[in-house]
């Protein structure tokens, strides 16, 4: 056990700056459920890294807890977004879930993350200390995407 | 597409091309231990061997009953034993790619044992650059009126599976584009490119196979993901290896992965990773249990396949044509080189054009020989190395004959993030609503890129440049009547990658046309 302890610890040397996690600021209503007509947000504030730390992140990875199909089983994506604040949304990338049915974490190893590209500009705010709200949006790709919903859990920093 | 002049001498065949093309005698046989070549299904026809082999063997397999563990339920309750329920399969961890790799070599090994083809070898559905579900998958009967089993229209667990996507509509180029392609090629490491280890995993306790706590980067968490959503029918499920379509899209993500490697990126060293043993998983075409590594499973070749990727030495080595090829192509590229009589360029310049918009394409007319261009269009069509069951001698066919590339410099844009570029040929009445399907569709590129300078530009001091295949499409657009005698037509419109995108401009500052061996 001693031995997989010293090899984690070299292997995220090697291939991870640091892991972060984002509290997530509950505002009114829930924020961190998306369906077609809002997107979650979630807001990486002060327990985001700085300083030098968090110039070198390079990745940013969502998690989801829960997530609803469309009740006429058609396809929804879901398309993240990223801005500082008085700024503009940014697209960072693209989301399926698969197998497309519900779930509902219920342990870690039940939550599903999906990561991108931190946008350089982004990281350098966050290392400033300021906040960047992330924002997950499902978008129908066929049909209207009615029922479909998806809740978002807590964001980490690679 | 066409039917071959081999392929007609096969139609008719009572029980598929597949079968027959191994027993007919005087035909070269592989030489024992030679990795059999995937090919892409982009231009195989309905009954060429490789495509028959596949239906055959997935109709033999659904012949079997579900209890059968070689069947074609059988086999699929290894990925999944009900729609809402993984089994064996992992996803949304690091053990994604290699578990399916070998999930879909035992279908491999299974086809071959039950249609007696040695020979086969999964062919896969790129869909990057053929975006629309293969055709031979999407009919309920093939061309000589017998049912197809690549086709989906079950009843199953009370409820009856048919595919929902249309069947000519292309999977979106936000999901499987080539700024997709590029997203996942440029991953920097494995644990981005092929997601990650699950969340706090410190031993090689095999329920961490089944652990979707990893981090899924592009590959699985869009081009895989949404692919299989879109799909609809079994795909979007847990049972999804149900349609026979499945193998065509691991199959593909399989070959990005060897690609991946062979633009030298490296697997993982890591032992959480490399010493996982997929334990009675798998089972080999006698019935017993296969039960691979991951470390056995990094080398395609090794495992009797292969994708004709560079890293093919061997192989490379026996090829004199394609050899000679690729020295001709050098030619082009690099400068001191003297040019190859056997390599013929034209070029425009783009000066005084403006850019190129969805709404007003750009057009390039570049003056050729049009004999070169009737030399291209006679070209035979190439044999997919059945007759010979030797692909390696039908890659040397294909480096034979005459071919035509398209070199695209110093291109000025805007919008990369929201745009894909497409190129086609002589279109009568482009605009950026005309279909990747239409025949003079010759590719697109797209640019990674994260800024931009006074509204255009590149990377800085330089512009990127690319090289297109125009092979194909002057086959299409000439092949039945006269070569152009206004020169050939390049016509460069952009695409919103997202229906709500603002899309960009583009305008290549110059296009060369180089034919060889024409």
């Amino acid at each position: 056990m001693a031995n997989a302890g010293l090899r984690r610890t070299a292997a995220g040397c090697l291939l991870v700056l640091a892991l972060w996690f984002a509290a997530a600021q509950a505002e009114e209503g829930d924020q961190l459920l998306a369906t077609v007509d809002q997107p979650a947000r979630i807001t990486a504030t002060e327990a985001a890294p700085r300083g030098n730390a968090a110039a070198g992140l390079r990745r940013v990875v969502l998690s989801v807890t829960y997530y609803h199909p469309t009740d006429d089983g058609l396809p929804i994506e879901a398309v993240v977004k990223v801005r500082a604040a008085g700024g503009v949304d940014k697209d960072i990338g693209r989301f399926g879930i698969t197998p497309d049915r519900e779930f509902t974490s219920t342990t870690p190893s039940t939550t599903q993350h999906f990561s991108f590209a931190l946008p350089q500009e982004l990281a350098a705010v966050l290392a400033a200390g300021q906040p960047v709200t992330f924002s997950v949006h499902l978008v129908p790709v066929r049909g209207e995407g009615k029922g479909a919903a998806l809740r978002v859990g807590p964001i980490a920093f690679r | 597409m066409a039917v071959s002049r081999r392929s007609v001498l096969l139609q008719g065949a009572a029980i598929g091309a597949g079968v027959i093309a191994s027993g007919v005698p005087g035909m070269k046989a592989l030489a024992a231990g030679q990795p059999r070549e995937r090919r892409t299904l982009q231009g195989l026809a309905w009954n060429d061997p490789i495509v028959a082999t596949y239906r055959d063997g997935v109709g033999l397999l659904k012949q079997k009953p579900a209890t059968d563990k070689i069947s074609w339920a059988g086999l699929a309750g290894i990925h999944g034993t009900n729609p809402n329920a993984y089994h064996f399969c992992p996803h949304g961890n690091w053990y994604f790619l290699p578990w399916h790799r070998a999930y879909i070599l035992t279908y491999e090994r299974v086809i071959r044992d039950l249609t007696s083809n040695n020979d086969f070898a999964l062919p896969y559905w790129d869909w990057t650059t053929s975006p629309a579900m293969p055709e031979v998958f999407v009919t309920p009967t093939t061309p000589d009126g017998k049912k197809n089993p690549l086709f989906v229209n079950d009843q199953d667990f009370e409820q009856r599976w048919k595919r929902t996507w249309p069947a000519s509509e292309p999977m979106p180029a936000r999901y499987v584009g080539p700024p997709v392609l590029q997203d996942i090629l440029h991953s920097a490491d494995y644990e981005t490119f092929g997601t990650s280890r699950p969340q706090g995993q410190d031993s090689l306790d095999p329920s961490w196979v089944l652990d979707g706590s990893g981090d899924q980067g592009t590959l699985e968490g869009l081009a895989h993901n949404m692919v299989h959503n879109s799909i609809g029918g079994w795909m979007p499920s847990a049972m999804s290896p149900r349609d026979p379509i499945f193998f065509m899209h691991h199959c593909n993500l399989d070959r990005l992965w060897a690609l991946w490697n062979s633009l030298g990126n490296a697997n993982s060293d890591d032992p959480l990773w490399t010493g996982m043993t997929f334990t009675d998983n798998f089972i080999n075409t006698d019935g017993s249990s296969y039960s691979p590594k991951v470390a056995d499973l990094f080398v395609p070749e090794t495992l009797g396949y292969s994708y004709g990727l560079a890293t093919q030495v061997a192989s490379a080595a026996a090829s004199p044509n394609l050899l000679e090829l690729q020295n001709k192509l050098v030619t082009l590229r690099a400068p001191g080189i003297a040019r190859s009589a056997d390599v013929k360029t034209f070029s425009v310049a783009s000066t005084g054009q403006a850019f190129g918009t969805a709404t007003q394409p750009l057009e390039l007319s570049v003056n050729v020989d049009p004999g070169l261009i009737a030399a291209v269009t006679k070209r035979k069509p190439v044999p997919s190395g059945a007759e010979f069951l030797n692909f390696a001698a039908a890659r040397e066919q294909r480096a034979t004959g005459a071919r035509v590339l398209a070199f695209v410099r110093d291109v000025a844009f805007t919008k990369p993030q929201d745009t894909e570029y497409r190129v086609f040929l002589d279109h009568p009445d482009l605009n950026a609503q005309i279909p990747v399907s239409d025949p003079g569709y010759v590719g697109s590129f797209g640019v990674f890129f994260h800024g931009e300078h006074d509204g255009h530009g590149g990377h800085g001091k330089s512009n990127p440049s690319f090289v297109l295949d125009l092979t194909g499409a002057v086959q299409r657009v000439y092949g039945s009547g006269q070569p152009p005698t206004g020169g050939l037509k390049l016509q460069f419109v952009p695409v919103p990658i997202r229906p709500d995108a603002s899309v960009g401009t583009v305008r290549p500052g110059r296009v060369e046309i180089a034919f060889i061996n024409a």
